[in-house]
């Protein structure tokens, strides 16, 4: 397969440097603790074991066997020991994430296997892993289920905005974990434009150029409106924002920062 | 197909009569001029042009021209002179908007109206969205999208303002008709406007290309004529009030309407092109012009 296994990785040598702020901010709010966790743990975590088993098709040896080569594959290249258990789910779309937190688990939609090659999922499940080997699931499922769980609790809107900053963020991170696991910055790339909305009869022509372009461009616009940016996670929860996100992505790999943690784990 | 260039169209020369009178109501209602400029100022209308711009996939020459070149087609079928960016996102479905604020005019195509759509059929799309350009729809549109989340800054604001939502609800699905009007103006053929909201209102992609239209016209008419007594208006009015399109049926009925009027010829014929009489400029100007605007010369 040509990747080199990076074992021993650390959080250190690829967290993105505005999600550990944003970390360290809400840490100190001494608002999230056990009770939190508890709360979770008793009623989301049991939900989504039952939900996943009853409705997506389980990917494990007996069933999509497939699925579960590469994730074990992206599993070993970014040395994540917690292997979660796969589901998939129907939907055109390229969606997949990670729920859980004790026994977390990926469900991926159909469209993903439809709509992108080998080598982009494993960018995308690269990406998983990082969520999973950070430690993010535990405060990224308080932000998912933020709405249903916690809203009511009084005095938790001061959480909030700092909360989904950070949720935000981690994907900065999580993307870095995902170039290291599929190990080729052009791929990262046609990922994020086909996230952005190519639409799927261009995707024989595919010009990451032009991306380049426009990730250039935006550079430009938010250098510009400055102070906008910085409200950009809270005020919309579901924005990909993939162009910044592939801009961060860029400036990681354009640093050398990439190559000097492949050379250090490269076996 | 070789379309008539319509230099010099004006809005007004496809404006819908629905929507003229919901625009002119909307305008006299109590307060609506101060909801606009509070919504001007809302910072959350700037933010969603900049994080669309860092969330979609841009359109360019580079990017990808044959869409582009398509959308420039459109243009200057039109005479639409706003510049402007166009996106795509990721979404099977086939829809698109427009948004913008003072300078910036931005155009967002579902990627499934690329990938469900012939050429021709996005060529009705684009100038759908096209005609809200250059119909000035694009801040009252942006204000319908985000109104409540605006109102909501204010205590009880978006319960105040609830009058003025709904009236913008209803002047923004007046204004898909006037739009579907420049949808037809730039593909030219009603046959082609007809197949997208067929494709719209959900033929499914096996069936596509089998002929449909009669018997979606028959629909069209029977929906217009069968639902019309007060409770099926009733039932029409309060299902569809939030909605910010109007049903595709009715859609069709209307565009339809509208050709046989011979409305719709004669915007095509009031809008001939002829080059200017003098062989040293020979520029593309209006038919009806008496004098050409590029060298003055008379015609």
């Amino acid at each position: 397969m040509g990747k080199k296994i990076l074992k021993g990785l650390t959080l250190e040598d690829y967290q993105h440097p505005a999600e550990s702020s944003a970390f360290g901010k809400l840490t100190k709010m001494d608002l999230i603790g056990k009770p939190l966790d508890w709360l979770v743990k008793k009623t989301v975590e049991e939900l989504i074991e039952v939900e996943e088993m009853g409705t997506n098709i389980l990917a494990d040896d007996q069933g999509l066997r497939e699925v579960g080569t590469k994730e074990a594959l992206a599993a070993k290249i970014s040395d994540t020991s917690a292997l979660p258990q796969t589901f998939v789910k129907w939907g055109y779309d390229f969606y997949l994430t990670t729920n859980g937190i004790n026994s977390p688990k990926l469900i991926i939609n159909s469209g993903f296997f439809d709509l992108l090659n080998d080598d982009e999922q494993l960018f995308l499940i690269g990406h998983e892993m990082g969520h999973i080997r950070s430690q993010h699931l535990r405060f990224l499922m308080i932000c998912r289920y933020w709405y249903s769980l916690v809203d009511s609790i009084s005095g938790s809107s001061l959480l909030m905005a700092p909360l989904f900053y950070w949720s935000r963020m981690t994907d900065l991170t999580a993307d870095r974990v995902g170039l290291l696991t599929c190990q080729n910055i052009d791929t990262a790339l046609t990922v994020m434009m086909k996230l952005s909305g190519v639409p799927h009869s261009f995707y024989d022509k595919l010009n990451t150029d032009s991306f380049l372009q426009q990730i250039d461009d935006f550079q430009k616009l938010i250098e510009k409106e400055g102070k906008m940016v910085g409200k950009m996670a809270v005020l919309d929860k579901a924005a990909p924002w993939l162009v910044n996100r592939a801009l961060e992505l860029l400036k990681w790999h354009r640093s050398g920062e990439y190559d000097k943690v492949m050379e250090k784990y490269a076996v | 197909m070789e379309k008539n260039i319509l230099l010099g169209l004006q809005s007004k020369d496809y404006e819908h009569p629905f929507d003229k009178a919901a625009l002119a109501k909307m305008k006299k209602l109590a307060g609506f001029e101060t909801a606009t400029t509070f919504f001007l100022d809302y910072t959350s209308v700037k933010w969603q042009i900049i994080q669309l711009q860092g969330s979609h996939y841009r359109i360019t020459e580079q990017s990808c021209p044959e869409l582009y070149y398509r959308m420039l087609q459109v243009l200057r079928t039109l005479d639409v002179r706003t510049p402007l960016k166009l996106y795509t996102r990721w979404n099977y479905d086939i829809n698109g908007y427009t948004t913008g604020l003072n300078d910036t005019t931005i155009m967002v195509l579902d990627s499934g109206t690329v990938d469900l759509l012939t050429p021709e059929e996005q060529i009705y799309v684009m100038g759908h969205e096209a005609g809200h350009i250059k119909s000035g729809h694009i801040l009252y549109h942006t204000m319908a999208d985000l109104f409540n989340d605006a109102m909501d800054k204010i205590p009880l604001g978006s319960t105040l303002t609830l009058p003025i939502y709904y009236a913008l609800k209803y002047w923004q699905r007046m204004s898909e008709f006037t739009a579907d009007r420049a949808g037809l103006l730039a593909c030219q053929d009603l046959n082609v406007a007809l197949d997208t909201i067929i494709k719209t209102a959900g033929m499914p992609k096996q069936f596509f290309g089998n002929n449909n239209r009669e018997a979606f016209i028959r629909q069209a008419h029977e929906f217009v004529n069968n639902f019309d007594g007060f409770t099926d208006n009733m039932i029409k009015s309060f299902s569809i009030a939030s909605s910010s399109h109007p049903w595709n049926v009715l859609r069709a009925a209307e565009l339809m309407k509208w050709v046989e009027s011979g409305e719709y010829q004669r915007v095509l014929e009031d809008h001939q092109v002829k080059q200017c009489s003098n062989p040293l400029c020979g520029e593309n100007i209006a038919a009806s012009a008496e004098v050409c605007p590029y060298c003055g010369s008379k015609q």
